[in-house]
């Protein structure tokens, strides 16, 4: 009887280490899980008093909102992609901008490998929020996630460099020349003709003829 | 122990605790400096320096100038810790020193003298600064920092009137006196002067002191004039207590040796209470069994510096006492510590073996207060010693004394004025420290001798730092060896003082200090030979007298009269020339001028009434005419020349009737040494100046009053606009450069071709002047030959050798016609009395003579209104955009105007399907927003309505097109994300868009200036058509240089002829279902192909294996692979491949090679798609039952390739949720790498060698 006291006592000592340390793990998964953004709302007009657009706009657009978030609901489908991006982007469009970076944010956990949320957040930082440094750096990870050549993401990672911050020429070429080696040949025409206008707006006559023999080079009867 | 014991104890030692430290709370920390010590902050370099106040505190000396009205030096500035300057409570700042400078700041023009206290009066006009002050009065005047002037100084004295404020120092003859409180004080002696730290420089010679009464004499130092008093009249510290003790580390009984200097006797604390003292006297007694003539004298020493704080020693009396009066201020609650020292006898032998003590028989206060202490408190008693001989240094007149004269010149340097030399006795080597050479003489150490130097020999070991009547030699530190003798000069220049003296000499015996090596003690030296004296008599060394002769005179060209035109007339300056007097001003009594002219006859006839005049206007000397029959002018008036620089310009008339001739030259000149007659104001000598040479002044050339005019190159010909306001019509060269004179412009005729303006003003530089003219055709029926004259209120004046500009303004009349022109010139070319530009020359009144180049000016056209053009801008090419992108930039726009610059109206934005076959259409349901941006500035953004267009009002100013420039306006768009469950809400999948403003209603500028809408060119504005994707893919084949594993070259048999890659992008999947290849082989027609099949990267094999297929007519065979997925099963045919987001995916064509040779070669390429017959919204809707949509583009053969964004996101099961089962499927028009070519380049390979 004394041993079998002792056995239980034992297992006793032992379940409840068990579930405090199951307790402790989930506790520290709690913590680590992000917030999902909520879904319930339903938004109206009033809920975007920044919006700036006329009426019909505006509520076109809240429209689409509540579509979207409709379908989250429906679905019981937290996660999807697509959707978080056009929330984020329409309520950039509604210049709410907070609920924007949350929506796109939360897309990006989704699923980090695609590039568009990052993309949209750095065309937000620099051409709404105009923090520069956030805009390089969200810029700088859709070319790195990028392996095509996407034009118009260097294209707005050079707007950058050329419009917000202080002109820095070699930037914008270096981005643009990033871009162009990893297009395919015919793509690369795009990026040598962006650089070919730029540096005739910078008057440099050497880089403007530098890229008009690489346009050539791939299309001989280019027309400029 | 129990408890209650363990209670107890710790309840004692807690109060204990307690009490004590209660004890320490209540003590004020004070520092170690009394009342006068300069402190700063050691360690820091440029310090700001503190004065210890009467009060105990501290105040700070807010710059240089103001440290310098008291002390000439720093050497007295104790560096001392932060804590210790933490010590003393902030008192203010100290004020300029009484009698030193007048003062104001740069925000007042009044002036006043600073009073004790630093209480200011008022001087209230310039007579009575000058009958107070002298004639230089202004010379004494110093700004001072405004803070510190309204903050430090009182303005509480009253206006000076006929005497000096308090704290002046005056002298009337060799008597100098203190004026305090209307009465003059006489000082007893120089060393009064000298005890209260005052500078000879400040000292105010006066003529008359009768409006003073007679003051006590001043004696010795005096707190209340040696230093700074915080408050008017100053209240040292008095009334407090003083304890006097013997420090219980006061020296211990020693020997005491022959000649020993500053020996300390007896170390005395003397602490005050809650109350400060100030010391009058204390008198030091002689104790212990000796006799005073153990003492040669005797000092009491500051315990912490060790320095003497009275710089005159004191002798025993027959009370065998010695009472020093110099006021020592101590602060409350302050223990200051003293030695009582001895310098002993040269002798002891007579004393040796006696005892003496020196003790501090009594202190007297100040004012109230007790002595507490038993007194007299001696130290130990010092046993006199006469064997002990140390080192006796001996000082007598050096080997380099120069004999006295009356001859230093003004500006001799390096001479030797006093020579000594030392030597060190037989018993020890000296170290030689420190020296003070006094001056004797009247000429002014740091004035007129300066650069004051010690050397040893020829080697210069010291400089010295001159203190009133002292030169004072530090840190010398040279070892003299034992019966060595080292000789020493001490050299100075002279920078002024004719007539007064110099001399040089050791003044008390213990200026010169020594210090034994051997025993340690300082010595007090022996002065002997020539020059010396007792040691009770001084000076105790002298030197010979020099005396400063002549002031010297030096002239020379100045340039403040440069080689320049002037012009015929009175008072024109000929030239300059600079007199440099040195040592004492200087009476010039005569001086001959030479006139050189090319046109010497014209000289004698028209030069007259040259003179002399100074910088002020005034005549120096003349009027005097040229000298009958000589090129001279001579000037006997005689002119006082002060110290320091004088610039005098020649000036004379030049007769407008003389033969002068345009280009005609004249300067003057003469010989200083030869033709200048000076005497010293001082000496009443001769002075001859220098150079014994010719001195020229700069060469005039003479010209007659010109102005050239010219119009300048801008503005041309242009366009105006009506309405626009301040136009420039005109623009002259307006330019004397090459007048004799200034030049005045009285009034501009301009010559008006025809005209719509009105307001026309004429532009001096910035400066409008008037009058302003109207139209000058509003009320003429024509407008030829029209004018309009300008008769300026303000003349314009061209200052000679000069030019500026000149511009005619005018507004266009709202009303003016398109196409007239207006035209403004000044047109008469005539050179004299020209009507178009009446101009004078403005000193001598004469019309000028005018250069004009005639010009009817700019012709400027009346345009209506800009004109605007617009055209697309660097838009990128039609292509594929992933849906849900935000700020894509779709184009731009270049907007060009002319003749005025145009403010943006309205831009009206569409949104229009993209026109690219095998697309979807594209809506305004495809664009979320749309964006206008001038650079980065967002000009306006809104969302595409349902009409897709959006017409977008503009603020005026919103974007502003400058006159005859241009701005880019860039648009971009958010793209609509493709939804998954429908096709059109919102984005369409492969719809193309384009944005534009729909030709010229689509956009509106106004005129600027004439408020009018622009006229409108369109040369497009269209941006690029994108087509709309989830992702898109980017498709690579083998190259010669990138062959991505395909065979390098043929042979016989399975091979893997050709390889192609598919990039998906980051923004999502790609799923591919068909791929099209074209075989061609050269060279022999044996070759064949046979067995081709496709592998991935992983060898799997996606693409069965079967012939190609020839196609009649191409040359090609072809082989179609739809893909098996080695991944799933589902009867391994119409299986998609995934490529996930970011990955790329390698394919091999693999191929039977059969029968080929040498010379064979096989060429293989991917083939893409022309275009699409698909209607858009089918997207290869199956043609029949159980047909999947991505297997129906091969029905129209336009499905070479086939792909998938896989935007409905559907997976790869064996179920009808299939991927291939939904409508999401595209050839390969417009993929990346295909572009619009439907084959890919081909990949050649030939026979292996």
């Amino acid at each position: 009887m004394k041993k079998i006291y002792k056995n239980i006592i034992i297992l006793a000592v032992v379940a409840l280490l068990v579930v405090a340390v199951i307790f402790f793990v989930l506790q520290q998964r709690k913590q680590n899980l992000v917030q999902v953004p909520g879904i319930e709302k339903i938004y109206t007009a009033q809920d975007f008093p920044q919006a700036g657009m006329d009426a019909s706009s505006t509520e076109q657009l809240v429209k689409r909102v509540n579509t979207d978030y409709k379908y989250l609901r429906d679905k019981v489908d937290y996660n999807n992609y697509d959707i978080w991006l056009d929330i984020g982007n329409s309520k950039q469009a509604l210049n709410d901008s907070a609920g924007a970076v949350e929506a796109w944010e939360y897309a990006i956990v989704l699923d980090s490998k695609i590039s568009m949320a990052y993309a949209n957040l750095a065309n937000y930082y620099k051409s709404f929020a105009r923090q520069y440094d956030k805009a390089d750096y969200y810029y700088n990870i859709v070319i790195n996630k990028d392996n095509t050549g996407y034009f118009f993401d260097y294209e707005g990672y050079a707007d950058l460099y050329i419009n917000y911050l202080p002109k820095d020429p070699y930037k914008v070429e270096s981005i643009m020349l990033v871009g162009a080696d990893k297009a395919v040949t015919p793509n690369k025409l795009g990026f040598y003709r962006y650089l070919y206008n730029f540096w005739q707006g910078e008057n440099n006559q050497e880089k403007v003829n530098l890229y008009k023999e690489k346009i050539l080079g791939i299309d001989k009867n280019y027309k400029f | 122990m129990s408890l209650l014991k363990r209670l107890f104890v710790f309840s004692l030692v807690v109060t204990t605790v307690l009490t004590t430290s209660a004890l320490s709370f209540n003590v004020k920390a004070a520092g170690s400096y009394g009342a006068g010590s300069l402190l700063a902050k050691a360690g820091v370099k440029n310090a700001a320096v503190y004065y210890i106040g009467s009060d105990g505190k501290k105040y700070v000396f807010p710059d240089v100038k103001t440290y310098n009205t008291w002390y000439s030096d720093f050497k007295n500035v104790v560096k001392v810790s932060v804590t210790e300057l933490d010590m003393y409570t902030d008192g203010g700042a100290v004020t300029y020193r009484p009698g030193t400078y007048l003062v104001k700041t740069e925000d007042t023009a009044k002036v006043y003298a600073v009073s004790t206290g630093g209480v200011l009066q008022l001087i209230p006009s310039e007579a009575v600064a000058k009958a107070l002050y002298g004639n230089d009065w202004a010379k004494k005047v110093r700004d001072v920092i405004p803070g510190y002037f309204s903050s430090s100084y009182k303005f509480t004295g009253a206006d000076l009137s006929s005497t000096l404020p308090n704290g002046s120092v005056v002298s009337m003859g060799s008597n100098r006196y203190l004026i305090q409180d209307g009465k003059k004080r006489p000082f007893a002696s120089a060393d009064a002067f000298d005890a209260n730290n005052l500078v000879a420089t400040f000292v105010l010679p006066v003529t008359d002191l009768s409006a003073y009464a007679d003051g006590t004499s001043i004696t010795g130092e005096e707190i209340a004039i040696s230093g700074f008093m915080p408050v008017a009249g100053g209240t040292a510290e008095v009334g407090g207590d003083l304890t006097v003790s013997l420090a219980s580390d006061t020296p211990a009984a020693g020997i005491v040796v022959n000649n020993a200097a500053r020996y300390p006797f007896t170390k005395v604390n003397l602490t005050t209470g809650a109350k400060g003292v100030t010391i009058d006297t204390m008198v030091i007694q002689r104790g212990g069994l000796a006799q005073d003539a153990d003492f040669a004298s005797v000092d009491i020493l500051d315990g912490t510096t060790m320095i003497p704080f009275d710089a005159n020693s004191k002798t025993f009396n027959s009370e065998h006492k010695a009472t020093f009066t110099k006021d020592l201020v101590i602060p409350a609650n302050t223990t200051k510590t003293i030695y009582l020292s001895g310098n002993m006898a040269a002798n002891l032998t007579n004393y040796a073996g006696e005892v003496p003590a020196l003790g501090l028989a009594s202190v007297t206060l100040v004012g109230g207060g007790s002595v507490f202490g038993t007194l007299p408190v001696y130290g130990n008693a010092m046993t006199t010693n006469a064997t002990i001989t140390v080192g006796l240094p001996i000082v007598q007149r050096g080997s380099y004394t120069n004999a006295t004269s009356t001859t230093i010149e003004v500006g001799k340097k390096d001479y030797v004025y006093f020579s000594f030399q030392i030597q060190a006795g037989s018993t020890e080597d000296v170290q030689f420290n420190t020296v003070s050479v006094y001056t004797e003489g009247t000429a002014v150490l740091g004035d007129d001798v300066t650069n004051i130097r010690l050397y040893r020999d020829g080697t210069k070991i010291a400089d010295g730092v001159v203190n009133g009547r002292y030169a004072d030699f530090s840190g010398i530190n040279l070892t003299i060896p034992k019966g060595q003798t080292y000789q020493f000069t001490v050299k100075a220049d002279v920078a002024g003082g004719s007539a007064r003296t110099i001399k040089l000499e050791i003044y008390r015996n213990t200026d010169l200090l020594v210090k034994g090596l051997t025993y340690g003690y300082n010595i007090t030296p022996t002065y002997s030979g020539t020059g010396s004296a007792p040691a009770t008599t001084k000076p105790v060394l002298t030197d010979n007298q020099f005396t400063i002769s002549n002031g010297t005179l030096t002239v020379e060209r100045s340039n403040t009269v440069g080689s320049t035109n002037i012009t015929l007339g009175n008072s024109q300056t000929l030239g300059a020339f600079k007199f440099t007097v040195k040592g004492e001003p200087i009476d010039v009594t005569a001086l001959t001028l030479t006139v050189v002219s090319t046109s010497a006859t014209t000289i004698v006839d028209a030069l007259k009434s040259v003179k002399f005049v100074n910088s002020a206007g005034a005549t120096v000397a003349g009027p005097t005419d040229v000298t009958a029959g000589a090129f001279t002018v001579a000037f006997t008036d005689t002119f006082t020349l002060p110290i320091g620089d004088t610039v005098l310009n020649v000036v004379g008339n030049l007769d407008t009737a003389g033969a002068w001739a345009t280009n005609d030259t004249i300067y003057v000149q003469f010989n200083p040494a030869t033709v200048l007659t000076a005497t010293g104001q001082v000496t009443g000598n001769s002075i001859t100046a220098s150079p014994s040479s010719s001195v020229a002044a700069n060469t005039q050339t003479i010209k007659g009053s010109y102005l050239a005019v010219s119009r300048q190159t801008l503005p041309a010909d242009g366009n105006v606009i009506p309405g626009a306001q301040g136009v420039l019509l005109g623009s002259w060269s307006f330019d004397a450069t090459n007048s004799g004179e200034d030049v005045r412009i009285n009034s501009l005729l301009f010559a008006a071709s025809s005209s719509e303006v009105t307001n026309l003003t004429v532009y001096d530089g910035s400066t409008a002047l008037t009058p302003v003219n109207d139209d000058p055709c509003s009320t003429r029926s024509s407008c030829d030959g029209v004018t309009s004259t300008f008769a300026f209120d303000a003349p314009i004046i061209v200052t000679k050798g000069t030019s500026k500009t000149i511009q005619l303004k005018g507004n266009v009349s709202t009303g003016a016609h398109a196409n007239n022109t207006v035209q403004f010139g000044l047109t008469d070319a005539t050179a004299a009395s020209n009507p178009s530009v009446v101009a004078y020359g403005n000193t001598s009144g004469n019309r000028a003579t005018l250069s004009l180049t005639a010009d009817n000016g700019a012709v400027l056209t009346v345009q209506s209104k800009a004109t605007v053009t617009v055209s697309t801008y660097n838009n990128p090419a039609n292509g594929l955009v992933a849906a849900g992108a935000t700020g894509v930039t779709m184009g731009s726009v270049k907007v060009d105007t002319i003749y005025e610059a145009a403010n943006l109206d309205q831009l009206v934005v569409y949104v229009a399907d993209g026109a690219l076959t095998g697309t979807a259409a594209g809506t305004y349901q495809d664009i979320l927003k749309v964006y206008l941006y001038d650079g980065s500035t967002l000009l306006a953004s809104n969302a595409i309505p349902s009409t897709s267009n959006y017409t977008f009002n503009f603020n005026k100013g919103t974007l502003v097109v400058p006159k005859d420039g241009s701005k880019i306006i860039t648009i971009k768009a958010d793209f609509a994300t493709i939804d998954q469950n429908s096709d059109n809400a919102p984005g369409t999948p492969a719809a193309d868009v384009k944005l534009g403003f729909g030709g010229t209603d689509g956009f509106k500028f106004t005129g600027n200036d004439s408020n009018s809408t622009a006229t409108e060119t369109y040369n497009g504005s269209t941006t690029s058509a994108m087509i709309l994707h989830k992702s898109v893919p980017t498709v690579s084949w083998s190259t010669s240089g990138t062959t991505l594993g395909a065979d390098t070259a043929m042979n016989n048999g399975a091979r893997d002829i050709f390889a192609f890659s598919v990039a998906a992008p980051s923004q999502g999947e790609v799923l591919l279902y068909r791929a099209t290849f074209a075989i061609a082989t050269g060279g022999g027609t044996d070759t064949t192909v046979t067995n081709c099949l496709l592998k991935d990267g992983n060898g799997n094999v996606v693409g069965a294996s079967a012939n190609p297929t020839m196609t009649a007519g191409t040359g090609f065979t072809y082989k179609t692979f739809v893909f098996d997925n080695p991944n799933i099963s589902w009867g391994n045919t119409k299986e998609a491949l995934q490529i996930s987001a970011g990955a790329s995916a390698t394919y091999k064509l693999n191929c039977t090679i059969a029968n080929a040779g040498t010379g064979d070669n096989i060429a293989v390429s991917l083939v893409g798609d022309i275009a699409s017959s698909t209607p858009a919204a089918s997207f290869g809707t199956p043609a029949a039952t159980g047909q999947n949509p991505a297997d129906a583009w091969a029905q129209m053969e336009a499905g070479n390739f086939v792909w998938s964004d896989n935007y409905k996101n559907r997976g790869l099961a064996t179920d009808a949720a299939n991927a291939t089962a939904w409508g999401q499927w595209y050839n390969g028009y417009l993929v990346n790498g295909f572009g619009t070519n439907n084959t890919g380049t081909a990949y050649t390979i030939g026979w292996a060698s």
